[in-house]
């Protein structure tokens, strides 16, 4: 379970595009190509900014750009979070994926 | 396993320039989309070999010819290489990007491509007279040397099969298996041209994505002539299903499936951004779709039909 403390980086092998909403990942390390989702590719541009990104500061940075209130975006935001962790584009700084 | 292992008996001794010994003095061109294609260094045996390979592609080249890219086939000893007796079925490389060269070895080969002043290729092979030379060793570091040439100009090459349909192209990107080959001897049935059931070449000519034959061989095997360009008008991802289907596909599935099918490009890390430039590029071009067909109907007029929406 994630907290809104913990820290995560995007994985070194991951490079990804903006296609319309979406993105197009591509994890180098295993050529497996994936698709995400508008609030997920939304996350992943912040990651190209930060070096290292925690829950808080993608809730902080989205804030105004989802209309819904606050703990529904945190409860959003982490579940995001999880799923991209699950699938190897990001990892926790201390290195648990 | 590193780079090297599982084809070279001392990885270390990779070279680390582009000296080498030539295999003899023969020179051949190779003139098809991105070329011509120099290739010097040959030995009577090696140059037969590729002749028959290539077909009409494949001319003798004087020494005053020039190539658009050069590639230079050296020597090199059997005891470089791991002694694999049986070829395998997939034939796979140790590939080493590097930001100005890529390094390469494989079955009985080891070949470096150079990006910089202009590209070029040497290749370090052991084989001379032995039919693995040209099926096998030269074809494979060729098709990298013409995607990296291709990519120069924003192309590539794309695992696909491609039908002319009045006189323009419709693209089925896919890898192995996904039934490129089905459906392209299914198009032939109806009188289409089909320029490849396996590789075919993307550039662009004015903005245009044109499609152009490549001679490498597919199912359908090769009979080379070069062919003319078409400009590719629809891609469509491509299923066997129960009966004819199809719908839309959306860009970014588009360009994952795109991606996916762009060999020696998708596992390089340094060039990864501009090749998925390219192919959003490609994909807010066309219309993209999926189709899924059945041996048993035609499936070209839903095609059709799908393109003049």
């Amino acid at each position: 379970m994630t907290n809104t403390e913990t820290e995560y980086r995007m994985a070194p092998d991951i490079r990804f595009r903006r296609v319309l909403d979406e993105a197009v990942v591509v994890k180098q390390d295993n050529n497996q190509v994936i698709v995400i989702n508008e609030v997920s590719a939304s996350i992943l541009d912040i990651f190209e900014e930060q070096e290292t990104v925690t829950a808080e500061v993608l809730v902080n940075a989205l804030n105004e750009a989802y209309d819904v209130d606050r703990p529904t975006l945190e409860k959003d935001i982490q579940s995001h979070l999880e799923e991209l962790q699950t699938a190897e584009i990001i990892t926790s700084v201390t290195g648990h994926k | 396993m590193s780079f090297g292992d599982r084809f070279l008996t001392d990885p270390t001794q990779f070279p680390s320039s582009t000296n080498g010994t030539p295999w003899g003095n023969e020179r051949l061109i190779v003139d098809f989309v991105g070329g011509p294609y120099l290739i010097t260094g040959l030995s009577l045996s090696q140059a037969e070999l590729l002749r028959d390979h290539f077909e009409e592609s494949c001319t003798t080249a004087t020494t005053e010819q020039m190539g658009r890219v050069h590639i230079q086939i050296c020597q090199d000893s059997d005891k470089s290489f791991k002694d694999i007796s049986k070829t395998p079925r997939e034939i796979t490389f140790d590939l080493d990007h590097q930001k100005n060269h890529l390094n390469i070895s494989g079955l009985y080969v080891m070949a470096r491509l150079d990006f910089q002043p202009a590209l070029s290729a040497t290749l370090w092979t052991c084989k001379n007279d032995d039919s693995l030379f040209s099926g096998i060793i030269f074809e494979n570091i060729f098709r990298m040397v013409v995607t990296y040439r291709l990519h120069e100009d924003n192309g590539m090459l794309i695992h696909s099969g491609a039908v002319v349909d009045d006189g323009e192209a419709v693209l089925f990107p896919g890898r192995s298996n996904d039934g490129k080959s089905t459906l392209s001897k299914l198009s032939l049935q109806t009188g289409r041209t089909v320029l490849s059931d396996d590789m075919n070449a993307l550039t662009w000519e004015n903005g245009v994505p044109i499609l152009e034959k490549v001679p490498f061989a597919g199912d359908l095997g090769r009979t080379w002539t070069r062919s003319s360009q078409y400009p590719l008008k629809g891609i469509f991802a491509i299923s066997k299903t129960a009966e004819t289907i199809l719908e839309p596909m959306a860009a970014p599935q588009a360009v994952a499936l795109l991606v996916a099918s762009t060999p020696y490009l998708n596992t390089d890390s340094m060039r990864m951004a501009d090749l998925l430039a390219n192919l959003h590029q490609l994909a807010m071009t066309v219309p993209t779709g999926r189709l899924g067909f059945t041996k048993n109907e035609d499936f070209w007029p839903e095609i059709q039909q799908y393109l003049k929406q």
